[in-house]
């Protein structure tokens, strides 16, 4: 593989490239899916491939491929360089990469237990014990499991002289009920929604969920959610739990603090961001308790990583510090744009077949010092929220509106009835700035979010968020035509 | 790309290698390049050539899938031997009825509908051409381009071990720019399987021009307003209607209103949708991801819901005689079937007379970021963007700041008033296309708008 990658470098620069990288990757993913007490699916996907970029009169180009001979590297990287060439005929602005960034070294995802080392009957046999859990609930439609072992090989190699072996292991997995009325359809998930939680840890993630004994709690909720009261319009009070701060943390803080956005590279699909450099360390983003990182460094984040696509260590960056706008997620590109020193490591492409674009590292909330016992009793009259349902956001990054999977009305300290279909708007920095509690370290974990889309041709990226439960004064809730 | 002789012959070798009872290989190849661009300059420009090797091993009525792209011998073999290993580790599979047997529904000519030759062949200069046409068109009218032309070839090919064996090679052309200036920003698309059906200086012409009149917009209260909704606000609806609703395994578990609608009237009475993958006018696939050809289904005919799609294994868990549709997706596949070339019947309408009689109401270029909020009836949220302005006694008459809405696209479909006779192809991924007109809503609610 060596060989490969230093024969596609040195055609690269013969051809005229002044920069070039190579990065090969291999990734296995086994994945279960239960329904209703059958496996519906058991699937071992193996995808391997090569991406050569390239820039060549300061443009870039980038070509791939699944096939990792001599013949078709040299394919390949021709036709990078050629892309690069006419890249060159519609430029404006250099691609400069600043200072070198060369490293070698050896990366693996520190995990107790190999997922790979659990036989699939052990697997099944988990999410079918927690799928008859949730059936043994008079009104369950639907019961599904899911769970994912992910093990990704990649290899990078540049014309600076870096040469990085990296192995991630992601484990996942999660379980749903949804129960069906007459004009009604109520769901359920645990641990989270978007069908499980991931992270880059081992199988010991997994048995630290314990489905079978949350199982029939979510599929009695869902059920009873088909009877509960409409979530009433208005202006109040909300508490979420950390799954849905963790939500809130990736498409209103994760999303708009991508440098690449905010210079406008993805203006013609995911849209730009209202976080413009002159508010760099100016802006109030949110009230003074609100403190966020990226922080790729973290034991068992979706976002952690021993360096990135573009081979920058990985790193902890602030983002928010008090409460005020202090940092954004770079590429060597952008933070030469930014007049930075070097990128802070935020590089990640979803495959061989694609390039790295700025992506969530693990964004994340700090803790605060509440308990969530201690949020409720100390709220007069609110909603707490449980878990997302629906997610929307402006191309800004500015105007949301997220749904919550199950929520409660909070009376004079209590949590109180059910609600159902809870909605809740917002702008961004005005919503950050009304948040008045967060949880504190024992509420604080960090959640994986498996299916973040961006780029064209799409990217699917795999990002982590710190978060805990968060208590926000003078939201709307209740959108429901 | 590899040939079909090529494709075959990897099929034949799988097949040959597998230990199961029954085994399918499907194959999708794809040449694709995509040329990006954004502040006046390409920024991004990239390539891929893959071919994916999934292959569905059956024993009994167990089933496995492994895939790869590894498509040396050591590959195919691997990939054969994982399939098997895990069919054997399954349940049974109480829904599976077989692989399907070979038959003589597609006819040859199908092979290659929607296939141009300019497309597959199409150098990274023409794509830097074109997005130099929109980039200059945008910096002489003081604004911002950005977008992004791919131009693809895709081969799917599928042989099981009955005797079944399809193949369909086809092409994409995708341009779309979004045009910026300080505060407002235009839209433009275009998709075709040939790109000589692409035209960069008329894309750059109606974004710059949407751009320009988008400029300075003014609030709008959140409210109930009529609107006429553009093609693409248009071709997410039917996306969702399909993803959600028309979709036989939601409908057999209750969670699509067709369930407790069928036969009834649910939308205006100028409204069918229909789903064909051998139409054409579209982006073709003449037949599923198990191999059963493609049926048009009629979803909804003047305003009446008349049927939903299946593939194999959701037909028979519903069962009452209900057989697939042609609209299966790859294995493994707990989902159900998937409407991927939907079709919405063009009225009579021209622009004026979609504005006519419009007193106070809204202009929608096209949707963002739309997600479910009630899937029973279909209520979903997303934004307005690109082009969002206020209608005035028939006329557009200015900008306004994009919208949130919080909307029944159901509800939206019962007041649909005009429909244009003009329709656009919106490639929407997956081998699939939306093809939809531009329609007139009686009302429709927004909910917020975008603020700093």
């Amino acid at each position: 593989m060596r060989d490969l990658i230093h024969r596609s470098l040195n055609l690269a620069q013969v051809r005229g490239a002044s920069y070039a990288d190579v990065r090969v990757v291999e990734r296995q993913t086994q994945s279960i899916g239960v329904k209703n007490g059958i496996v519906e699916s058991l699937a071992d996907d193996g995808t391997l491939g090569f991406g050569v970029r390239v820039i060549v009169n300061d443009a870039w180009g980038f070509s791939s491929s699944n096939r990792l001979t001599a013949e078709e590297v040299d394919r390949v990287t021709a036709e990078a360089v050629a892309i690069a060439r006419a890249s060159a005929l519609v430029k404006r602005k250099a691609a400069q990469l600043g200072p070198p960034e060369t490293h070698t070294g050896v990366y693996r995802t520190p995990v107790e237990i190999d997922p790979f080392s659990v036989s699939p009957q052990e697997k099944i046999a988990l999410l079918l014990a927690a799928d008859a859990a949730m059936r043994s609930v008079q009104g369950i439609k639907v019961s599904e499991g899911n769970l994912v072992c992910l093990c990704e090989r990649k290899t990078f190699g540049s014309t600076e002289g870096s040469f990085i072996e990296q192995e991630i292991i992601e484990t996942g997995g999660g379980i749903k009920a949804t129960a069906v009325a007459e004009r009604e359809v109520q769901t359920r998930s645990y641990p989270n929604s978007f069908g499980r939680d991931q992270a880059c840890r081992g199988w010991e993630f997994i048995l630290a969920q314990d489905f079978a004994g949350a199982a029939p709690r979510i599929a009695d909720e869902a059920v009873a959610l088909l009877s509960a009261d409409q979530c009433p319009a208005g202006v109040t009070t909300i508490i979420l739990d950390a799954t849905q701060t963790a939500l809130q943390i990736h498409e209103s803080c994760g999303h708009p603090i991508e440098l690449d956005r905010v210079f406008g590279s993805e203006a013609s699909y995911a849209g730009t961001s209202f976080l413009t450099t002159d508010k760099l360390g100016v802006f109030r983003y949110g009230s003074d308790i609100v403190n966020l990182v990226a922080d790729a460094t973290i034991l068992g984040g979706l976002g952690t990583f021993g360096w990135d696509d573009e081979g920058v260590p990985a790193q902890r960056t602030p983002i928010v510090t008090d409460g005020l706008f202090v940092g954004y997620l770079t590429s060597r590109e952008t933070a030469q744009w930014l007049d930075q020193e070097r990128s802070n490591g935020a590089m990640r492409a979803s495959g061989w077949n694609r390039i790295p674009l700025i992506r969530m590292t693990n964004v994340g909330l700090e803790p605060g010092a509440w308990s969530l016992a201690e949020m409720i009793a100390d709220t007069d009259a609110g909603i707490y929220m449980q878990t997302n349902r629906s997610w929307s956001i402006d191309n800004l990054r500015l105007n949301f509106q997220f749904g919550a999977e199950i929520a409660w009305e909070i009376m004079k300290g209590k949590r109180g009835r059910m609600l159902k279909n809870a909605t809740y708007t917002g702008v961004t920095p005005h919503f950050w700035r009304s948040v008045d509690a967060i949880g504190n370290r024992d509420e604080w974990a960090v959640w994986g979010t498996p299916n973040c889309g961006k780029g064209e041709p799409s990217q699917v990226a795999h990002t982590g968020h710190p978060a805990a439960p968060i208590r926000v004064r003078g939201v709307q809730v209740g959108m429901m035509k | 790309m590899l040939s079909e002789h090529q494709l075959q012959a990897l099929a034949q070798r799988v097949l040959g290698l597998s230990q199961a009872d029954e085994t399918e290989v499907l194959l999708l190849g794809q040449v694709s390049r995509l040329t990006r661009f954004a502040n006046n300059t390409i920024h991004q420009n990239v390539a891929e050539s893959n071919v994916q090797v999934r292959v569905r091993a059956i024993v009994g009525q167990q089933v496995g899938v492994a895939t790869t792209d590894d498509v040396t011998d050591a590959g195919l073999a691997g990939v054969a031997e994982r399939a098997v290993a895990l069919a054997r580790l399954q349940t049974a599979d109480p829904f599976f009825t077989g692989l399907p047997e070979p038959d003589h529904a597609l006819s040859g000519a199908l092979i290659d509908l929607g296939y141009a030759e300019a497309t597959a062949r199409c150098a990274p200069e023409v794509r830097a051409r074109a997005a130099g046409v929109i980039c200059d068109a945008a910096e002489r009218a003081g604004l911002v381009g950005s977008g992004a032309f791919s131009t693809v070839e895709e081969a799917a090919a599928l042989g099981n071990s009955l005797g079944l064996w399809r193949y369909h090679v086809g092409t994409t052309a995708k341009l779309n720019t979004v045009v910026m200036g300080a505060t407002g920003s235009g839209w433009a698309s275009a998709a075709s399987s040939d790109v000589a059906d692409i035209h960069p200086a008329e894309l750059a012409h109606e974004a710059v021009d949407i751009a320009t009149r988008a400029q300075n917009p003014t609030d709008l209260p959140p409210g109930e307003y009529p609107v006429v909704l553009g093609s693409d606000a248009v071709a997410d609806m039917l996306g969702f209607f399909g993803y959600v609703s028309f979709n036989g395994l939601a409908v057999h578990e209750g969670r699509s209103f067709v369930a407790s609608r069928m036969g009834q009237q649910v939308m205006a009475p100028t409204v069918s949708i229909w789903d064909d993958g051998r139409d054409p006018t579209g982006l073709p696939l003449p037949f599923d991801f198990e191999g059963v050809a493609k049926q048009r289904v009629s979803l909804v005919e003047n305003g009446v819901v008349k049927a939903a799609v299946w593939d194999r294994r959701s037909a028979a868990k519903a069962g009452g005689g209900r057989v697939s549709t042609g609209h299966a997706l790859p294995a493994p596949n707990n989902y159900g079937a998937l409407p991927a070339h939907l079709f919405m019947k063009p009225g009579t309408a021209s622009r004026e007379e979609l504005l006519a009689g419009i007193e106070r109401g809204v202009w929608v270029t096209r949707f963002w970021y739309t997600r479910v909020v009630h899937p029973l009836e279909v209520v979903m949220t997303g934004m307005t963007r690109d082009g969002t302005f206020l209608i005035e006694n028939g006329k557009v008459t200015r900008p306004v700041r994009n919208l949130r809405f919080t909307h029944s696209y159901l509800a939206a479909m019962a007041d649909v008033e005009a429909i244009s006779a003009e329709t656009k192809l919106i490639e929407s991924g997956m081998f699939g296309a939306v093809r939809a007109p531009t329609i007139r809503v009686r009302r429709f609610t927004f909910t917020g708008a975008t603020q700093e």
